[in-house]
């Protein structure tokens, strides 16, 4: 589904992937969200310790060695 | 009615949606307790379980959600978590928590001070949690904090109002929402801690770990709305002597 040349590793939460390069990092967190049945508008991103807004999702590109967090909500007190 | 930043609110009780034994029950003991801000964490998702899907059923109902910032340990973690918040709620209230001790989660006043003063630059609505210490209340007020919530006790200790000598003088001297957070374990201190001229309180492992926590959160429903009643049509003073309430004279007519 990536339209880069070859692939780069990153880490999503720890574990690491393989997506393809300059891929946006709209369509990493897609991917993700799908394969885990997670709502993409509940989900707020970090990439290397810095929150990415939605607004720049799609503009952003990922490149290797990107550290990638994603954060959902969660039952607090 | 109660107001925060802009914001009205008809239930004097706020919720926590943590320790509920199912999602289900902590949705029905919301509804049951009236409350119209009910707090969340923010957690990294896990690769494995996914996310729990209480968001969309809150939303929903029509509460107000309130993100805090728990597991952060200091001004970096609180910020972080507060902007990842803000991102995924759209909203800009959070409740600002940072407690480096896990064994009695008190709460860090010099980094909660901080972080504060920079979530009000920000244009956060800051409602922080903290001892209750009257001194760092006023001056989570002076840096632009909507409320103030001092402890009553440990979080989810349900050790009741031990702070209540302080919270009393933090009542009088505050002017933003006082706000009773943590260690309420029973309606009766709900009551007390709406008596004394607490603005609101937030209750969570109270109603949560009751064995009936939907009757539990109807239960502080009217604890807190009986304590705001008896707040405002004002306590009777309080004296050493007793003071009869009968007349003691002139039935036996003795001589």
């Amino acid at each position: 589904m990536y339209k880069g040349n070859g692939s780069v590793s990153i880490t999503v939460n720890d574990e690491v992937k393989q997506i393809a390069d300059k891929a946006r990092l709209q369509n990493v967190i897609e991917s993700y969200c799908e394969n885990r049945a997670v709502d993409i508008n509940s989900v707020a991103v970090a990439l290397n310790s810095e929150v990415v807004p939605h607004s720049r999702w799609q503009s952003q590109i990922c490149q290797a060695n990107d550290k990638l967090e994603l954060f959902s909500v969660v039952a607090g007190g | 009615m109660l107001t925060i930043a802009d914001h009205q609110f008809q239930s004097r009780l706020f919720t926590g949606t943590g320790k509920f034994a199912t999602a289900q029950t902590m949705l029905e003991a919301v509804a049951a307790s009236e409350s119209q801000l009910v707090t969340l964490a923010v957690k990294r998702l896990d690769l494995d379980t996914g996310s729990d899907n209480i968001l969309k059923p809150l939303l929903e109902s029509g509460v107000k959600l309130l993100p805090n910032t728990a597991g952060a340990r200091n001004v970096k973690e609180a910020l972080f978590a507060a902007h990842l918040a803000r991102e995924m709620l759209g909203t800009n209230w959070v409740k600002l928590e940072i407690h480096p001790d896990p064994k009695y989660l008190m709460p860090d006043p010099i980094e909660t001070l901080e972080a504060a003063r920079i979530l009000c630059e920000q244009g956060y609505v800051v409602l922080p949690y903290v001892h209750a210490d009257p001194v760092l209340c006023r001056r989570l007020e002076e840096v632009g904090c909507a409320a103030v919530m001092p402890l009553g006790s440990p979080i989810g200790s349900n050790q009741g109002l031990v702070s209540e000598p302080f919270l009393k003088i933090i009542i009088e001297q505050a002017k933003v929402p006082v706000i009773v957070d943590a260690g309420i374990g029973a309606p009766s201190q709900a009551t007390h801690a709406m008596e004394l001229g607490a603005d609101a309180v937030l209750v969570n492992t109270a109603i949560a770990s009751s064995s009936d926590p939907v009757a539990m959160g109807r239960c502080f429903a009217q604890a807190v709305n009986t304590g705001r009643q008896a707040y405002v049509a004002g306590l009777g003073a309080v004296s050493h002597q007793a003071h009869n309430t009968s007349p003691l004279t002139g039935f036996l007519n003795d001589a």
